[in-house]
């Protein structure tokens, strides 16, 4: 049995899916037809119905899945053919050329001005925007370039221009384009395939065509408009008619009646238009919808109160003679019309163009819209009629990236289950670390490397001003340039020599690079934390590159506050969390049921503690599919199930709670590693207090539903805030008794993504109390989003001393509390005050 | 001739929505003015008032930006809650220290607003090159 997964299609739930197993200790391999990952998250602005950001909420996930050694990305590929049988499938994977070896390429983008073919429409885009013939596809990972076969004159004619030696060829000093790569094939061996192949519009002609799509200018679909409204679109997030123009007025015209989300999208998008420019008149026509989900409603609610017009209506007619205004009459339960600049076709979803050949490939059908279909007689959702092979996401049917994520969770959690003997036999070990013993104390000695990134630094500023500049600094005893930064041959080399304790790395972001520069700073025999990382090129050649002088001086003062906060970088140990390896589950509903079998299957220890006597005849749990897992539950060994006992105190933190059993002969003390509440709706109010009483010890929240919430965020639909403790089913939302399941596996891949390990390494970048300073006044206490930080009280010669203490386990590192303490009392390591103050003052040194 | 004066903004962005958006002015090559240093925070909860205030007291530099993620985005569920109060006694402590109220200024940048950031950077930069120099300076 092999300990990997693939999963092919990288949107928002194959990145899921994916980060769930790597948690979990399995190896993954995320494949992507297209360039680059992300999905259609990666092309929207924000996400329904929590109205985030997508890029803020996706980039950081990209890049975790980007640096991660159990990680493999195969992007730009397809699958071309799957052999084999759950726990052991052989799968051929073809990869197609990009012209550029994405080993060699730095990103630096020095080929893309001397290439001679421009305008192509950027499909990543959808159309909008011009790319060269060599370029990136899209901002995201992974950020290499390509070279499009069909626009390449070199590939066409077999000549640049007039030139025998292409001119990209010339510009690239890592040599990285390679004009005579060919399709690739490779097989790879997996134990389990969870497919996420994503949603995407129809945008048909005989659908859209007599709305004017295609033919009258301004008219366009959701997702083409997504890229107007994303800053990192084609005109830089400012909404714009084909003219240039700025519209005053838009429409929508949902043409999906088949769900809620193509009215949830149009709704998202006016919101997005409103907020940004509060003058436009915005209006939606859709015909009778319902919306299932209480959050999708109080979606609606907030986009019609912030101003978006809503008309029901039944058909449309579009109208665009004359100004170039479009006319749109409607009918039906309101009629009327009204003029728009822009009108924004809404089309239905349907699966992803690419799965009818995939579906050919591995043998499980598509329905008309393309969507895989579910073996026969199977009423899970996610199982596909080939066995080791779970759906997510929009490969099952149209939904939006919140229930996406969920799936993706279920799925995880369902290939987990199933190759849980295999779990951890594929993982890499970790990294050999011969570290330099250094003591925060330790006169610096800093080794400094200033990255040329291609042009994209060196070409910019002058660089040997600033090498000289920057070697006559306080502590600085070499300064190198190197070619690329990201190769880290430069900061090895010099740290390999073990003459230096700190290292400054003059480069791109630490937002993109740290995790990669870490990872070097540490085989080159340095403790991580004693790097820093200033950011040249996005936040100083990129944004002033017009003045070479004004880019040096900058650049000058951005180093100088780099050395001078590295002078006093400290070196810290990661911090090791013991974990109890077990659960416990409150509540034996359709969700507690799913979830605590699919941790026994998985192989870890459940308890599960149910107030009624009989699980059996509770009326959610009558459904055919949670009666059966029911009786499975209640043969596996791994599982300890209490009917008829209640929950007393609960206590500790992730990884180590201990929760006291109340049976109704005696108590009992358990401890586990994390806990799940799936207790179901709340009805009325409880005439027993003890009931609730674990709600206050795990400071749980509650809406005004009465429905538990937790973590914001969409990619955080079960976790509480406090970490380790998850909801599912009922008890969070209105959901059906299939829903619920789901919901109760995914909840297990959280959990077990916690304890199935028997430790947990964290960053040490968080907080830490100094006694001396701190004087027990607790103001930090309460603001802390962790509860990380308690009072304590010792006796210190004869006299009662007050402190606090934080809980390393639980300490997010976020510095609320070092704002909050009015004596100096707190701060989190690695951006200790003194830090930053020295940084700050070096700004006005040079001047 | 004295050199024209030439403001200094010490900038924090959040480690998240904030520190990308700036990133993103970079990678769209959006041009803004060289006088913002930025320093990258976990978030904007993180800045205590007092180095904002040290900031400027001490003639260090002309104003102050804090940047965090948008309502309702924070990492940490609501650190920039906490910097939008901490701005209230910001403002508070700049009129008890005489300073005009434009040297100080809180933001919520996504990351994919850059052309937003490097608005923001612009528009501060004109209004204290008006104002002139930070009466603590020397
Ligand atoms: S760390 Fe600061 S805020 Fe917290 S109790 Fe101590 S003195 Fe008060
Ligand atoms: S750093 Fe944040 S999570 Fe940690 S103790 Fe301080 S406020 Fe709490
Ligand atoms: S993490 Fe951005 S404001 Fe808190």
């Amino acid at each position: 049995m092999k300990g990997s997964v693939l999963v092919v299609g990288a949107g928002p739930a194959g990145m899921r899916a994916s980060s769930e197993l790597l948690q979990q200790g399995f190896k993954v391999y995320l494949l992507e037809e297209k360039p680059t990952i992300g999905g259609k998250m990666a092309q929207i602005d924000k996400m329904f119905p929590t109205n985030e950001c997508a890029t803020c909420t996706a980039l950081p996930r990209m890049l975790e899945l980007t640096s991660n050694p159990n990680m493999a990305i195969l992007a730009f590929a397809e699958v071309t053919s799957i052999e084999g049988s759950p726990g052991d499938f052989k799968v051929k994977i073809l990869k197609k050329p990009r012209y550029v070896d994405p080993m060699k390429c730095t990103a630096c983008t020095d080929c893309f001005p001397v290439c001679p073919v421009g305008g192509i429409p950027m499909e990543f885009n959808l159309g909008r925007g011009a790319s060269k013939a060599i370029s990136f596809y899209s901002p995201f990972p992974p950020r290499k370039a390509l070279i499009y076969p069909e626009k390449c004159d070199y590939i066409l004619k077999g000549k640049c221009g007039d030139k025998d030696k292409p001119p990209c060829v010339e510009a690239c000093e890592p040599e990285a384009i390679n004009f005579s790569q060919k399709p690739q094939e490779t097989e790879i061996n997996v134990g389990a395939i969870i497919l996420s192949t994503g949603l995407d519009e129809v945008r048909e002609d005989k659908l859209l065509g007599k709305y004017g799509y295609n033919k009258t200018p301004n008219v366009l679909t959701a997702l083409e408009y997504e890229r107007l409204l994303s800053g990192l679109g084609p005109t830089g997030g400012i909404v714009k008619c084909d003219d240039g123009k700025e519209p005053q007025s838009l429409a929508w015209l949902v043409l999906d009646d088949s769900s809620s989300i193509g009215f949830m999208t149009a709704a998202a998008e006016a919101l997005g238009t409103i907020e940004k420019n509060p003058q436009v008149s915005v209006s939606i026509l859709h015909k009778d919808i319902s919306l299932t989900r209480d959050s999708y409603s109080d979606f609606y609610s907030q986009s019609k109160e912030s101003g978006v017009q809503f008309i029901h209506t039944d058909s449309v007619t579009v109208d665009s003679e004359g100004t170039g205004e479009l006319n749109i009459s409607y009918e039906g339960k309101e009629k009327g019309n009204l003029k728009a600049e822009m009108l924004i076709l809404v089309p239905p979803l349907a699966g992803s163009p690419s799965v009818r050949k995939l579906s050919e490939v591995i043998g499980i059908n598509v329905d008309e819209h393309g969507f895989f279909e579910r073996a026969d007689g199977d009423s899970h959702p996610i199982h596909t009629s080939r066995e080791g092979i779970f759906l997510c996401g929009g490969a099952e049917g149209p939904k939006g990236i919140d229930s996406s994520i969920i799936q993706a969770c279920s799925a995880a959690a369902n290939v987990a289950a199933l190759l849980a003997p295999a779990r951890g036999t594929e993982i890499a070990p970790p990294v050999e670390k011969d570290l330099k013993p250094v003591k925060a104390e330790d006169e610096p000695e800093i080794a400094v490397v200033i990255c040329r990134c291609g042009m994209n630094i060196a070409g910019l500023l002058n660089i040997d001003e600033l090498v000289e500049y920057t070697l006559s600094m306080p502590h600085v005893k070499q300064v190198e340039i190197t070619p690329f930064g990201c190769d880290g041959v430069a900061v090895k080399q010099l740290l390999g020599t073990k003459k230096f304790n700190r290292i400054v790395l003059g480069a791109c972001s630490p937002k993109t690079h740290e995790d990669l520069f870490s990872l070097h700073t540490e085989l080159g025999g340095l403790n991580q934390h004693l790097l820093e990382i200033v950011n040249l090129r996005n936040q100083c050649t990129w944004v002033h590159s017009t003045d070479k002088a004004e880019a040096t001086e900058k650049a000058k003062t951005l180093m100088r506050m780099g050395v001078s906060r590295t002078a006093l970088l400290e070196p810290l140990e990661d911090i090791n969390i013991q974990i109890t390896p077990s659960c416990l589950v409150i509540g034996c509903t359709p969700c507690g049921i799913s979830c605590a079998l699919t941790l026994a299957k998985m192989g870890l220890e459940v308890y599960v503690i149910e107030s009624e006597n009989d699980p059996g005849k509770i009326k959610e749990n009558q459904d055919p599919l949670v009666k059966s897992l029911l009786d499975d539950l209640k043969g596996n060994e791994k599982a300890k199930i209490y009917m008829g006992a209640k929950i007393g105190a609960v206590e500790g933190f992730i990884g180590n709670y201990k929760a006291e059993i109340v049976k109704k002969d005696g108590k009992e003390d358990i401890d586990i590693g994390s806990i799940l509440i799936a207790t179901g709706k709340k009805m009325g109010v409880s005439s027993n207090e003890n009931e609730t009483d674990y709600e206050a010890d795990l400071a749980l929240t509650r809406d005004e539903k009465d429905y538990f919430t937790g973590m914001l965020g969409i990619l955080n639909p079960l976790d509480f805030n406090t970490e380790g403790v998850f909801m599912c089913g009922s008890a969070r939302t209105k959901i059906d008794a299939l829903e619920s399941v789901i919901d109760g596996e995914a909840a297990a891949s959280r959990i077990a993504g916690i304890i199935s390990k028997e430790q947990r390494l964290k960053s040490p970048r968080i907080s830490f109390v100094v006694d001396e300073s701190c004087d027990g006044c607790a103001y930090c206490i309460e603001p802390c989003p962790a509860h990380a930080i308690t009072l304590i009280e010792y006796m210190y010669e004869d006299n009662i001393k007050k402190t606090v203490q934080v809980n390393e386990a639980v300490c997010r590192g976020c510095g609320i509390c070092m704002a909050t303490c009015p004596k100096k009392g707190i701060y989190v390591r690695h951006f200790k005050p003194e830090q930053f103050t020295a940084m700050i003052k070096s700004i006005q040194e040079g001047a | 001739m004295e050199k024209e004066y030439e403001p200094i903004i010490l900038t924090f962005c959040c480690n998240w929505c904030a520190y990308a958006a700036a990133d993103s002015a970079g990678t769209a090559r959006i041009q803004y003015p060289s006088n913002i240093h930025i320093i990258r925070y976990m978030c904007s909860g993180m800045v205590h008032p007092n180095m904002v205030m040290d900031t400027l007291t001490q003639g260090i530099a002309d104003g102050v930006l804090i940047c965090g993620c948008h309502p309702g985005d924070c990492h940490y569920q609501n650190g920039n809650e906490k910097a939008e109060a901490r701005a209230e006694a910001i403002k508070l402590m700049l009129e008890d220290m005489g300073l005009e109220e434009e040297r100080f200024r809180l933001e919520w940048t996504s990351a994919s607003e850059g052309p937003k950031f490097a608005k923001i950077v612009k528009e501060m930069t004109e209004t204290l090159r008006k104002l002139g120099p930070n009466p603590y300076k020397n």
